[in-house]
Order: C-alpha cells, then sequence, then structure tokens
C-alpha cells in the first residue's frame, strides 16, 4: 500500500535579472524564491489498484513519482510504501526492490548492450533467481513480441521497440508497484495500444498496482478506474473517472475544414451542442459535444450532409480542459461556501 | 549471501568490459591515438637528447625514455577512467534518476563498470602495446635493466593506479551536479592529472622539492609510478611507500567523494520531469 501524508517538495529557485546586467548580477546575487512543486499532497493507493496521476506540466507529478521512488526527499510530511520510507537510506532498497519504474523519456537499458545483457544485469541487481528470471523473461518476451530484437544493441532500437522494452524490464523482478510516466508519448497508435494491452495483461497476471502519469485520457480511460488530479502542487481531484465523466460530460471535439464559413445554427439548433468554435477565417469550425448525450457517428453524418466538408478531426477534450472544468467548479462552490458563511453571520447577528 | 552481492558488482565489470568492446572503430582509433601520440613524443624526445652532452635527462638515457613514452601512453589508456564523462551524461541527459532508483549504490555500479573496462584495455590494448613497446626499445635501442618481476607487479600498480583515477574522477564529477560547464572542468582535470602525474613529461625533470612535494599526492601513481616500476629504477622502499601512498589516497579521495556526493544527489534537478 501507498501512503502520502501532506507531502510537500520546495525547491529553490534564483532570482535572474532580465537582459545582459541582469545577468551579470545573477552570478552574484544569492537571491532566490521558495517554488512548491508539491504543496500538500495526501492520498492512499491500495494494493493492486491502477492510479492515474494527471496534471498540466509542472503541476508536479513527475516530483511526487520522484519521491515515491526514493530518488527526492520531501520537505514535508511523509511517505510510505508498504510501511517503509523510499528516501530514507535504511530502507530504501527494501523498498525499491518492490518498485518498477518506466519514464517515457527516459531509459533503464543499457545503450551499448543488446537486451539480453540488460536484463541479466537487473537480474543481479534485484536479485531474480534464475529460474523465476527465465519463466517471467519467456512471458514478457511473449507478451510484449520482444523476440525479432531481444539480442539487439539497445541504442539500435526503435522507440515502440525501446518502450516495450524498458517495460520488460520494470517487471522483470515482478514488483508490487508499477509507475508509469508518460509512458507512450511519442509512440504511434498502433504501438500505443499494444503497449496500453500489454500493460493490462501484466497487471491482471501480477496484481500490480499502477500509477500512471499521462497527459492522454485515453490511456487513463484504458489503464486505470481512479483518477487524481494535480495542479500546482496540489490535488484538485480524487475520485473515480465515470465521476470526471459524470461532472464533466464525456466531452469531445468534432472539428470539420470547410470550403467557406458557414452557419452553425443549422447544427445547434438540432442537437445537444455545447459549445462551437470558429478558426482560420471561419473554415475550421470545432463542435464541442458530451458523446453520452449526443453519438458522434450521427453529428458526424448530419455535419457532411449539411456542409461542404473538406476534412474532419475528432479529439477528446483535454486535461488542460479538465482542470480548468475542475477550477471554475471549486471556485463556484468556494464562492457558495462564503455566500452561504455570511448569511449565517448575518443571522447569528440578528439573532 | 555475501557471494551474491559480489555477483551483483561482477556483473557490472561484465558489462564495462562489454560496453568497451561494443564498437570496433572505436578500439582502432584508440590504437592510432595511441601509437601516434607515442611514436611523436619519442621523436620529440630524440630531438632533445640530441642537444644533451651527458646523454641522460631527468635520471633517463635515451631507450629508458623511450619506454617511458610507450608505457605511459599504454598506462594512460589502460587506467584511464570514464566515471567523471558517465557522471556527466547521466546529469546531463537526466539518466541519474533511472540510475538512483535502483537498489544498487551508484557508486559501486561506476566503480565496477571501471574495473571491467580495465580488464578490457589491459587485454586488448595493453598487452599488445606494451609487448610491442617492450620489444622496440630492447632490441631496437638497447633498453636494459628490465626484470621479470618488476613486470609481474606493473599489473597491480595499474589496477592501484585506476583505483586512484577512478576516485579522482568519481570527486570531480561532483561538479556535474553544479554545473553545465564540464567541458572546463574536463579540461583542467586532464590538464591537472597529465602534468602533474608524470605523463606528459617525467617527474624527474622537476626540481628536487617539487618532486618530493608531488610523491605525496595521488597524482604520481596515475603514470609516473607504474611506469618506473616497470623500468626498474626504483628501490623497494620506493615501491612499497608507493603503494601505501596510493592505497592512503584511494581511501582519501573515496571518502571526500562520498561526503560531497551525499550532498550532491540532493542538488539533482526536477522541474521538466
Amino acid at each position: 500500500m501507498i501512503e502520502l501524508i501532506n507531502v510537500e517538495k520546495h525547491f529553490k529557485k534564483p532570482i535572474r535579472g532580465k537582459g545582459v546586467w541582469g545577468m551579470v548580477k545573477t552570478l552574484f546575487s544569492r537571491k532566490h524564491v521558495v517554488v512548491k512543486a508539491v504543496d500538500g499532497v495526501s492520498f492512499t493507493v491500495r494494493d493492486g489498484e491502477a492510479v492515474g496521476y494527471i496534471g498540466a506540466n509542472g503541476a508536479g507529478k513527475s516530483t511526487t513519482i520522484k519521491m515515491m521512488s526514493g530518488i527526492l526527499t520531501p520537505t514535508a510530511g511523509e511517505i510510505l510504501i508498504d510501511g517503509k520510507h523510499p528516501y530514507k537510506s535504511k530502507e530504501r532498497n527494501a523498498v525499491l526492490k518492490n518498485i518498477g519504474v518506466v519514464f517515457g523519456q527516459k531509459t533503464q537499458l543499457w545503450y551499448d548492450l543488446p537486451l539480453t545483457e540488460t536484463y541479466e544485469l537487473l537480474r543481479y541487481i534485484y536479485d531474480v533467481t534464475e529460474a523465476d528470471y527465465k519463466r517471467r523473461l519467456a512471458e514478457l518476451v511473449e507478451l510484449l513480441d520482444m523476440k525479432p530484437f531481444l539480442d539487439a544493441p539497445v541504442r539500435t532500437l526503435s522507440l515502440g521497440q525501446r518502450m516495450r522494452a524498458d517495460l520488460a524490464a520494470a517487471m522483470l523482478h515482478n514488483p508490487k508497484t508499477l509507475f508509469l510516466d508518460e509512458p507512450t508519448i511519442g509512440l504511434d497508435v498502433l504501438v500505443k495500444r499494444n503497449l496500453i494491452e500489454a500493460i493490462n495483461k501484466l497487471r491482471d497476471e501480477y496484481k500490480t498496482s499502477l500509477i500512471l502519469t499521462t497527459h492522454a485520457m485515453s490511456d487513463i480511460e484504458l489503464l486505470c478506474k481512479r483518477v487524481i488530479i494535480l495542479d500546482e502542487g496540489k490535488i484538485l481531484f480524487d475520485g473515480s473517472l465515470d465521476d470526471v465523466k459524470h461532472m464533466f460530460g464525456d466531452k469531445r471535439n468534432v472539428t470539420i475544414q470547410t470550403a467557406a464559413p458557414i452557419d452553425t445554427a443549422a447544427a445547434t439548433d438540432k442537437y445537444p451542442i455545447d459549445g462551437v468554435t470558429a478558426e482560420g477565417d471561419g473554415l475550421l469550425t470545432t463542435f464541442t459535444v458530451d458523446a453520452q448525450k449526443l453519438k458522434i457517428d450521427v453529428l458526424l453524418d448530419f455535419l457532411l450532409k449539411t456542409y461542404d466538408v473538406t476534412d474532419v478531426k475528432l479529439s477528446e477534450t483535454g486535461i488542460e480542459q479538465v482542470v480548468e472544468k475542475i477550477y471554475e467548479r471549486n471556485k463556484a462552490a468556494q464562492a457558495l461556501d462564503e455566500c452561504g458563511d455570511e448569511a449565517a453571520d448575518a443571522e447569528r447577528d440578528d439573532g | 549471501m555475501a557471494k551474491g552481492r559480489i555477483k551483483r558488482y561482477l556483473i557490472f565489470a561484465k558489462a564495462g568490459f562489454q560496453t568497451l568492446i561494443a564498437y570496433r572503430g572505436a578500439v582502432l582509433l584508440w590504437f592510432v591515438g595511441a601509437i601516434i601520440g607515442a611514436t611523436l613524443m619519442g621523436l620529440l624526445w630524440w630531438a632533445i637528447y640530441s642537444f644533451s652532452e651527458s646523454g641522460v635527462i631527468g635520471g633517463f638515457d635515451y631507450p629508458q625514455m623511450l619506454m617511458y613514452v610507450i608505457l605511459s601512453a599504454a598506462v594512460f589508456e589502460i587506467t584511464v577512467s570514464s566515471t567523471m564523462g558517465s557522471i556527466t551524461d547521466d546529469v546531463r541527459d537526466g539518466q541519474i534518476g533511472m540510475r538512483l532508483m535502483k537498489p544498487i549504490s551508484y557508486r559501486a555500479q561506476l566503480c565496477f563498470s571501471n574495473i571491467g573496462e580495465f580488464a578490457g584495455r589491459m587485454l586488448i590494448f595493453g598487452l599488445p602495446v606494451i609487448v610491442g613497446g617492450t620489444l622496440t626499445a630492447v632490441f631496437g635501442f638497447g633498453l636494459t635493466g628490465i626484470k621479470w618481476y618488476n613486470v609481474l607487479l606493473f599489473v597491480p600498480a595499474c589496477f592501484i593506479s585506476l583505483l586512484v583515477n577512478e576516485a579522482y574522477g568519481f570527486l570531480f564529477g561532483q561538479l556535474a551536479f553544479r554545473t553545465q560547464a564540464m567541458f572546463g572542468v574536463h579540461s583542467m582535470y586532464m590538464t591537472l592529472s597529465g602534468f602533474l602525474s608524470g605523463r606528459m613529461i617525467p617527474l624527474g625533470v622537476f626540481p628536487a622539492w617539487a618532486q618530493t612535494a608531488l610523491y605525496c599526492t595521488p597524482f604520481p601513481f596515475m603514470a609516473s609510478m607504474p611506469v618506473r616500476l616497470f623500468l626498474g629504477v626504483m628501490s623497494w622502499t620506493e615501491v612499497l611507500a608507493g603503494f601505501a601512498i596510493a592505497v592512503a589516497w584511494i581511501i582519501v579521495l573515496d571518502v571526500i567523494g562520498w561526503l560531497l556526493y551525499k550532498t550532491s544527489v540532493r542538488k539533482v534537478v526536477v522541474f521538466g520531469g
């Protein structure tokens, strides 16, 4: 079980002056600001649970993962993984032996060695018995379809192959917890789908807890039932993915390109459309709809028949939009609370 | 348990060896570069000796100086440490996080990788160059005084030299956590060790007081001591004192490096993943 109790991480950032003179002054100045990368984060992840840990860039996701995996020490608060602190030198190795990490933009493989040699190294690092190693490697090779490049040096692998190899490296010692930090970044649709399928199969087989950070809502949808949304180091939302969908709807964007600007009233009058935006001199029109209220194929069929459409693009609501919505909701709730407090005070005064 | 732990680290030595021989072109260039360097230094000293009336400079006659030049080039190639470069790369590329997430000491990973590379360098490069160089100096230039026990002692001396280089590299590597200007740091690291170890110029040409001071530092064991040991120009007392000083410096450099490292890892920058 993973427990984070009021965790904070602060960093000192030097104040940099503007222009050449400002830079010279910075050389001799020790002035700095304290940045709260993580600010009072608390949550618990049960054994076998899969959690999507999401937020915009700089929200503090990777910093939290680095603290959970023992690289960084919290400025305040406590992190316990199965009752042990990952950042305390005496407990660190015991925690790290039960953790697997995949960073989409980094690798834990040895660049110049063939994959098999890297896995052999990891076998010794994590004290995996030979029998377990052989069995698990065979399973991973089959599941992740790694046979064709198992003897190739890591430097020759494609990004998709490297990600599969990294996932296998993270699972080789059968960790209780797997941290995935943007594992699908830069992958094409097919490779991404295969990787996600493999992660799900591995989780089913080994009952591994999963903490996933990503910018792709589709990854979260396919891997996690619970979502923690972080912004500026604070938790904005912690609940089920269904709750997020229920609150904001399953929002999708349908963008059409037309030869000339269009009158969108025909569509908005007929269907429950949440929003319409036009860009590119009115030639690019985006309809935002709730997929649970209006089927995308129905809307598409109507748009294609009604307008002179030259191109179509479908996209889902981005994390930034979700965070924005949560902010709006929280602000509204706060304003309501303040009104309630004022009313209660007035009532007390009257009384 | 202890056996398993040793095996864990030895596997890094094996990986170091394999990494060393991963690029055939690099191995070839390595030979060519070292041979060109030693040949040019040999010719330079030939010119210098032609102006010497006594035929002895820094306590060496020309055949000894030629052997010194070949051996110091070989010792450098065999015992050079990749530690500082590895730390710089890991910090710059952000890979340091992945290394620190392993339940194994980062310091030990680096050290044992170097030991593996050392074994590879000794076998692939050291053996042919030293044998070839010795045969050239003995039969081509009349070098005398090389004893079998000195040649045998040369191997552990090179190993100690590697450990000194490794600890020295780890110490300088800590700067990678503090500055981006590692190119300058690397130049300083190479120039200091090259000059003070006797790799560029034999320490025998330095003033007596400078020699006395230098032999109390870790630098001579990086080049001068193993080479002089091989040439048979050191007394047994000097050999024993040299080994003792080198081992003491390895311990001191490791302790300082470890203390600095403790503060370095706290500086791991986290913004931007």
